[in-house]
């Protein structure tokens, strides 16, 4: 059985892009939406959305009663990622595929979320979406308006129901003057946001999420395409900003990246903030290092901030404690970074 | 400066501005707008304003989806609908408030159950990637340009003069030469 997960495999700009994500939101006529529905309609919609799909290799999964360890795979995965999906499991359910870049989340604000995911950055998710979004259009009774599109719970979701959401690491720009300013200022001025993806000051993290916003007025391909626009552009000046530092700093890069490979390399036991705190430096310095002595992939470095922002994002959203313990943490990070040969 | 109405010079602070313009005091009062000289009456009006907008939001709370119970004033203060019949009965508020945040109430999309029309790039490989060869390939220029020349053996520094040259490099170039050069005085 093969048990690869989206996240570790590879995608285009890997260095500065570190996912790609199409959300989808549709909802079904003939019911409230689930803020006003009652349990037994809530089991309904679950119901009619499994059955929609049955013809796809989905599992699956109840979140009231949902095993531990399918819930950490899910996690892990970054398909149960919402604050209402952890508080409130009942009459919630989840189908996935197996390595997790397609997902449907039913009944928490809306009826139905597509979420698919890819690593790096690509357009595809959005037509992997769409796929499964038609599937349902085709056999089910969606809430659409000729004048407001798709309808759904709030503002936000009604109109399109689309949402591209690309997560960035920007050390380089974050490490340079006024860069997250400047480059905020660039992608707000068309209609899309940026913001920190964990809103806490205290955690340093240089990890990002660039995220559309539109929803009437303009179409999907429109969305796309500035979605394109924007992360070229971001790209090529994280590498800029990448490259200049190293060019003024050199001796400081090259020192912390050692100092923080050999650290995450020989822990046994670390915190997951003060290791992606370490893995910044590790992103900066990458690509300068001496390969006969470490040899790291872009790759791994994402397979393990991955797994860091979904140690720490739960445990900030719900205020509780990790997941796991210091131990495992050093242990999972240690095991990606001696893999050889990217595997 | 000068007020605005009467003309005379306004001391020091002692003026009212309304509407970009600038009165004296007096003239403020006269004109009813200043506050120190406002009198019970205009304060009661003022207090009646308040009520009226309480009343309003009251009525807000009054207006609800006759599907869902979800009322208007909650509506206004979270964003969020009950049911789709609250598109109906908060036609007007939806249609307002989807100008203000999209700066267009009118649907642009695609019709349900149509595939978009669209030239995709590729999808991303299917396997684990591979290691990142081109940048970490180093240039053995750009590596010993800061480097201690007597870290490297005489092959490194044969590779790098070739490779100084190639990209024309001189001063690079032109320091390896006298490094090799010191190298074979040496050994003579």
């Amino acid at each position: 059985m093969n048990n690869v997960k989206w996240y570790e495999l590879s995608g285009r700009d890997p260095d500065v892009v570190l996912s790609s994500k199409a959300l989808i939101t549709r909802n079904l006529t003939g019911y409230k939406f689930p803020a006003k529905m009652s349990m037994e309609e809530k089991d309904e919609v679950i119901d009619k959305v499994f059955e929609a799909l049955s013809g796809r290799d989905l599992e699956k999964y109840l979140l009231e009663g949902i095993s531990e360890s399918d819930r950490s795979d899910l996690i892990d995965s970054q398909v149960l990622s919402e604050r209402g999906m952890f508080e409130n499991p009942e009459g919630k359910a989840i189908l996935s595929n197996q390595d997790r870049s397609l997902s449907v989340l039913i009944g928490n604000n809306d009826h139905i979320k597509i979420k698919a995911q890819a690593s790096g950055y690509t357009d595809s998710v959005y037509r992997a979406a769409e796929e499964t979004a038609i599937e349902l259009e085709k056999k089910l009774d969606i809430a659409y308006s000729s004048k407001y599109g798709f309808l759904g719970s709030s503002i936000n979701n009604t109109g399109l129901g689309v949402k591209l959401l690309y997560t960035i690491v920007i050390p380089g720009i974050a490490g340079t003057g006024d860069g997250i300013k400047a480059v905020k200022q660039a992608v707000t001025s068309r209609d899309w946001k940026i913001y920190p993806f964990f809103n806490d000051k205290n955690v340093k993290c240089d990890v990002y999420v660039i995220s559309s916003t539109a929803a009437l007025g303009v179409d999907e391909s429109m969305i796309l395409d500035m979605g394109k626009k924007l992360i070229e552009e971001i790209v090529k000046i994280e590498r800029m900003c990448r490259d200049n530092l190293y060019k003024n700093r050199p001796d400081i890069l090259e020192n912390n990246f050692y100092r923080s490979y050999g650290i995450l390399y020989y822990s046994k036991c670390i915190d997951p903030l003060e290791a992606i705190d370490l893995m910044g430096w590790i992103r900066l310095f990458h690509g300068n290092e001496d390969r006969s002595e470490i040899d790291l992939s872009d790759n791994q470095i994402n397979t393990i901030i991955s797994r860091l922002l979904w140690e720490i994002f739960p445990m900030l959203l719900l205020k509780g404690e990790y997941r796991s313990d210091e131990k495992y943490t050093a242990m999972r990070i240690a095991g990606i970074l001696k893999r050889k040969n990217g595997q | 400066m000068r007020c605005y109405r009467c003309g005379r010079q306004i001391p020091n602070n002692n003026y009212t501005r309304i509407n970009g313009s600038y009165f004296c005091n007096d003239c403020a009062s006269e004109m009813g707008f200043s506050l120190f000289s406002m009198d019970f009456n205009s304060l009661d009006g003022l207090n009646q304003a308040i009520n009226a907008m309480k009343e309003l939001d009251f009525a807000n709370s009054g207006i609800f989806c006759a599907n869902c119970g979800t009322t208007l004033n909650e509506f206004e203060n979270t964003g969020t609908v009950g049911c789709i019949s609250c598109f109906n009965t908060f036609s007007n508020e939806i249609a307002k408030r989807m100008l203000r945040t999209y700066g267009s109430d009118q649907y642009a999309g695609r019709a349900p159950g149509e595939a978009l029309d669209y030239s995709y790039e590729s999808a991303p490989s299917d396997k684990p990637a591979a290691k990142k060869a081109k940048k970490q390939t180093k240039d053995i220029t750009e590596r010993i340009s800061k480097a201690d020349f007597g870290t490297l053996s005489d092959e490194q520094l044969d590779e790098a003069m070739k490779q100084a040259v190639e990209k024309e490099d001189f001063v690079l170039a032109a320091r390896i030469r006298d490094e090799i050069n010191s190298r074979k005085g040496g050994q003579q």
